[in-house]
């Protein structure tokens, strides 16, 4: 019971990292977090029937994102490592620190829509059909971003190229 | 099973959305596949390597403003449940009933002035204030409707009074609670016309106001000025409504001896406004079901499915 009056504060690390995986800047993403909450309240007649909150919350806040980004007439910038790096608890080995580092610009290389999926996947455990609610997509759009976001990241941090068919066997 | 692997399902191995045959049977595949098994290893490094990037991100300083907004937006939602979710139940549905079934007829539709619903949250507002900190009085001229209110003990306040009022928009039920300094919290509702729901919370006067509809019965909830304490008086209204079960209303003469009754009549002339001073504890009111029917324009008749409380 004491958890379910603080849903939305739980939700704020996902939504904080969602949003910098957006935006590429820390504070960029917690004026994004902010500006969504806001929204948030300003319907908040609308919150005591929502069902799904996570998915309610994330697609506020990439809606939000949308229409920034359309102010802003620019996509999402690369996410300086530098920028991550001082909120690690312990310094990364060299070999991680680079292996980071391609990643890190492996993934900001790639399209948006992708990198949303790989993030709400891979990164935040949400299942597919949730993503697909939160991106506002047919389930079967999220599997194939999530096929050619994960094929580019290995293609891009120099992986051999894996005969890959539609039927694996 | 006999089907072939595909693509997705390595997507889904990886991440963990298989059930165990499947696991499996994907597991077996792997093992005669090294360049599959390496492509599926490449995806967890991938997963690995996200949380190194991103796990520390809320390890920062929580901008306060975040943690208010946040907050904010958990106690706006758990009255917003109130609305959608445990108001359907219990008590809230017993005030629901009463509200709707004794005012329905008697009080003009708020479609019919520029902002009743303003005008509610004011004269609710009004209501409370005109209590003062002066001690209650009862008329025995009040010979309203058998009332159940809800219990708010739990939560260390009592039911004090109600009465009903004569307001510009129709009539208005007011419960009156007080915990042990004599802090009183008012619970004041109306039928309304419309079927919207919706919550909010205002301050005014020094009066704080969780103001929620709920189909045709408009609430306001009032006390302190302070969102929080008057949400978990809210909350817990909500609590009792989950506890017990679904309001009905049942024709008479199926109803059995067993059932809570509540018993409304038509306000006598004059009994509006008049306080009506509650003995402590209050209890339920429990009656045999009378079998013989009322004229349906002059009471109405609703149980509960199941006791209140066990």
């Amino acid at each position: 019971m004491a958890a379910s009056k603080q849903e939305i504060t739980l939700h704020l690390a996902a939504l904080r990292r969602f949003a910098f995986a957006l935006t590429g800047d820390r504070n960029e993403a917690d004026d994004l977090v902010q500006e969504s909450l806001t929204r948030v309240m300003a319907h908040r007649m609308r919150l005591g029937g929502v069902r799904n909150l996570r998915s309610y919350l994330f697609r506020v806040l990439r809606n939000a994102h949308i229409d920034n980004a359309k102010r802003a007439r620019r996509s999402a910038d690369i996410v300086p490592l530098e920028r991550v790096a001082p909120t690690l608890q312990s310094a990364p080995s060299q070999a991680d620190h680079l292996e980071m580092k391609e990643l890190e610009q492996a993934l900001a290389r790639l399209p948006e829509d992708q990198r949303q999926v790989i993030l709400l996947v891979a990164y935040e455990g949400i299942s597919y059909r949730e993503a697909a609610d939160i991106i506002g997509v047919p389930i079967g759009t999220v599997m194939s971003r999530l096929s050619r976001g994960r094929e580019a990241l290995r293609a891009r941090l120099d992986r051999a190229p894996v005969t890959y068919l539609k039927k694996a066997q | 099973m006999n089907r072939s692997i595909t693509e997705n399902d390595l997507h889904a191995y990886v991440d963990g959305h298989l059930d165990p045959d499947l696991r499996r049977e994907i597991e077996a595949f792997l093992s005669t596949s090294p360049r599959h098994a390496a492509l599926v290893e490449d995806y967890r490094r991938q997963r690995i390597v996200l949380h190194r990037l991103y796990d520390r991100i809320e390890e920062g300083d929580l901008p306060a403003q975040l943690e208010s907004l946040a907050a904010s937006a958990d106690r706006a939602r758990r009255v917003g449940r109130l609305v959608h979710g445990a108001a359907r139940g219990g008590a809230l549905c017993v005030v629901l009933a009463l509200v709707a079934g004794t005012l329905f007829y008697s009080a003009p539709r708020f479609d019919q002035v520029a902002d009743p619903l303003v005008d509610f949250r004011r004269q609710a507002v009004a209501a409370h204030l005109a209590l003062g900190d002066d001690p209650l009085t009862t008329d025995p001229a009040v010979e309203g409707a058998s009332l159940t209110v809800p219990e708010l003990d739990a939560i260390g306040l009592i039911p004090v009074a109600r009465r009903l009022l004569q307001t510009s928009s129709g009539h208005a039920l007011q419960i009156i609670y007080a915990d042990k300094d004599n802090v009183r919290v008012t619970l004041y509702a109306q039928s309304v016309a419309g079927d919207k729901r919706g919550s909010a919370f205002a301050a005014d006067q020094g009066v704080g106001q969780i103001f929620w509809r709920d189909g045709g019965v408009a609430f306001s909830l009032l006390g302190m000025p302070d969102e929080e304490r008057l949400t978990h008086i809210a909350d817990a209204i909500g609590g009792i409504g989950s506890a017990m079960f679904p309001l009905t209303e049942v024709p008479l003469d199926t109803a059995t001896s067993t059932a809570v009754q509540i018993e409304l009549e038509p306000l006598a002339d004059g009994a509006a406004d008049e306080i009506e001073v509650l003995p402590a504890p209050v209890q339920p009111e429990v009656e045999p079901v009378d079998q013989e029917p009322l004229p349906a324009t002059q009471s109405r008749r609703f149980k509960l499915a199941q006791p209140v409380r066990a």
